[in-house]
């Protein structure tokens, strides 16, 4: 039976009253913000609530992906990508304080929104009971899936029947393609709807797999903190790290794609309605943040991903999933911020508060529902395999 | 009886069981060989490590590959489009020059680029890959020296063999044998290059 280091116990204990601390105060500092910057408070919110909320649901999808996909690799995180999906219980509370201020984000929330023709006619989707309904159905969706998924985890851990397997399966084939595509309607309502003119079809796939590759990096750093010591240690050995270090390598490029893509077929195509979401984003101070993703969120972990020894060692391994963690965050706030403040960069207070208040309470709350179930599911058909690699 | 001088490729041991080969490349890395090779009908665990196997130089050469490649696409696409500094431009030779106004757009319009970059990039990679896999496997000497020895075609049913290559700086014809001999093997053979 794997057991958690008593180091690790300790210190995990401590960042999570640490974080939960953190949080209080950041959210309250948020709070005040919002006495009278109430527009900027929603803004800054809305983008750290996206980075967290990317954790959580890209731990379901992973989750989803690895009971369908099998391997060593998912094995070797299945409670962490479980409590992680959990958190979206926590997530989905902390999404209540945007409905109150959806005309502060919104522009097609606005008391005079339909006087816009463009507006006007997507108004029978963008509209706000609509809205609402929808958030509610998604959450429900995403939160039934995570929790029955540890329910039957926990019934595995119980019972030792081989036929829960079946469960896992028939849970998430379906549930896969349902994420898919609730995350790309979530994309549509929560980011791609600030600029209501303007639209891309590859906004979708973007922010869903942005989710995916949020929880991997986060996972794999995770993975490497709280494995250290005791016998759970044996799942950072260099081939398992070898995945993780393969997967950050392959989501870093499919990501590159992805944004890479929009941004030629809009260039090429050029058309008026199209190019002032780019216009945005390569004038007023924010092409310096294309540069500075172009870099770090590409060139940089590419090339120092392709050798094979830094996949394999955990330190160097560490280091790239902290820089991307990192990333991530400037990705996010690339993905907004150009719309929000479009003449010029803008990076408020409020912005560094709410990302430490929810981060705070989301890591504190991910450390209670990782300490709920043992970290090794230890009847998965998959733990009696070694991890045997033809290299 | 003297037989006419050949070349030898090393110095072949015939096992017949797994734990044999592994115990035999253990000594024989201890015994400070590098240029060994073992052969086995089926993948033997531990065995990797035991004759020390070295990374190639295959991955270094298909990053270089990719990279000139990409260097090609970039220069021909810049070049030919005269998207290249001005100054430059005087130069090319008019079979190399076509700056066409395409949409207004500008004549260095380098996202658009990119496509053809990524696609030379990795075709001259997978070239590399390919030819440097062949040359670093030996071509343009199509069969491995180790077939010379009759025996060897029993590496695929049911032998292990440990080979000591004349490359190594230790090796030497007499002592190698003697060491080989000492480790309990089936038969110790040469291997004529």
């Amino acid at each position: 039976m794997a057991t958690i280091s008593d180091q690790v116990k300790t210190s995990m204990a401590v960042v999570q009253r640490v974080a939960f601390g953190i949080g209080i105060l950041g959210l309250g500092i948020s709070g005040a913000i919002f006495g009278f910057e109430k527009k900027q408070f929603f803004e800054s919110y809305l983008i750290a609530y996206i980075y967290f909320f990317a954790i959580g649901a890209g731990s379901l999808a992973l989750l989803m992906i690895q009971h369908v996909s099998g391997g060593a690799w998912g094995f070797s995180i299945r409670r962490l990508l479980e409590a992680g999906s959990r958190t979206l219980l926590l997530l989905a509370v902390l999404f209540i304080p945007l409905l109150f201020g959806l005309p502060e984000i919104y522009p097609w929330a606005r008391p005079d929104a339909l006087k816009d023709r463009i507006i006007e006619l997507k108004s029978g989707y963008l509209n706000v009971p609509f809205f609402i309904i929808r958030q509610a159905i998604f959450f429900s969706i995403w939160i039934g899936l995570a929790f029955s998924l540890s329910y039957f985890s926990k019934k595995e851990d119980e019972t030792a029947e081989q036929s829960i397997g079946w469960w896992f399966k028939a849970l998430s084939g379906p549930g896969l393609v349902v994420f898919a595509v609730t995350i790309g309607l979530t994309s549509v309502d929560w980011a791609m709807s600030v600029d209501v003119h303007w639209y891309s079809s590859m906004y979708p796939v973007l922010f869903g797999f942005g989710c995916i590759l949020t929880a991997m990096i986060f996972h794999i750093v995770a993975m490497i903190l709280l494995y250290q010591g005791g016998d759970l240690e044996k799942y950072l050995t260099k081939n398992y790290l070898r995945d993780f270090g393969s997967f950050l390598l392959g989501f870093v490029i499919f990501w590159t794609y992805l944004t890479f893509s929009q941004f030629l077929l809009i260039w090429c195509a050029n058309l008026k309605e199209e190019v002032p979401y780019y216009v945005n984003r390569i004038s007023g101070g924010w092409q310096f943040v294309t540069i500075i993703l172009a870099i770090g969120h590409f060139a940089l972990p590419f090339l120092f991903l392709l050798r094979r020894e830094t996949k394999r060692v955990r330190s160097s391994l560490f280091m790239a999933a902290c820089f991307m963690l990192l990333m991530r965050f400037v990705d996010y706030l690339y993905l907004l911020g150009p719309s929000f403040n479009p003449k010029h960069f803008h990076l408020a207070i409020s912005q560094v508060t709410s990302l430490l208040g929810i981060g705070g309470l989301w890591l504190s709350f991910f450390i209670y529902q990782w300490n709920l179930y043992p970290p090794i599911a230890a009847r998965d058909p998959r733990v009696v395999k070694e991890p045997v690699h033809g290299v | 009886m003297d037989a006419p001088k050949v070349k030898i490729y090393g110095l072949v041991a015939e096992f017949t069981t797994p734990t044999q080969i592994v115990d035999a490349a253990n000594q024989a890395r201890e015994a400070g060989y590098t240029a060994m090779e073992a052969y086995t009908p089926f993948p033997v665990v531990d065995l990797h490590e035991a004759v020390g196997f070295k990374r190639t130089m295959l991955p270094t050469l298909a990053f270089f590959g990719g990279l000139t490649g990409f260097c090609t696409a970039f220069s021909l696409e810049t070049f030919t489009s005269g998207g290249a500094p001005s100054f430059i431009t005087p130069f090319l030779p008019d079979w190399f020059y076509y700056p066409l106004n395409i949409g207004g757009r500008p004549l260095n319009s380098w996202p658009a680029f990119i496509p053809p970059e990524f696609e030379l990039t990795v075709l001259f990679a997978s070239i590399t890959s390919v030819v440097g896999m062949l040359l670093l496997n030996g071509y343009p000497r199509i069969y491995h020296p180790l077939f010379n020895v009759p025996r060897f075609s029993m590496v695929t049913s049911d032998r292990f063999f440990l080979c000591i290559e004349a490359r190594d700086s230790k090796f030497d014809l007499q002592g190698t044998k003697q060491f080989l001999e000492g480790l309990q093997p089936y038969e110790v053979s040469e291997v004529p290059e």
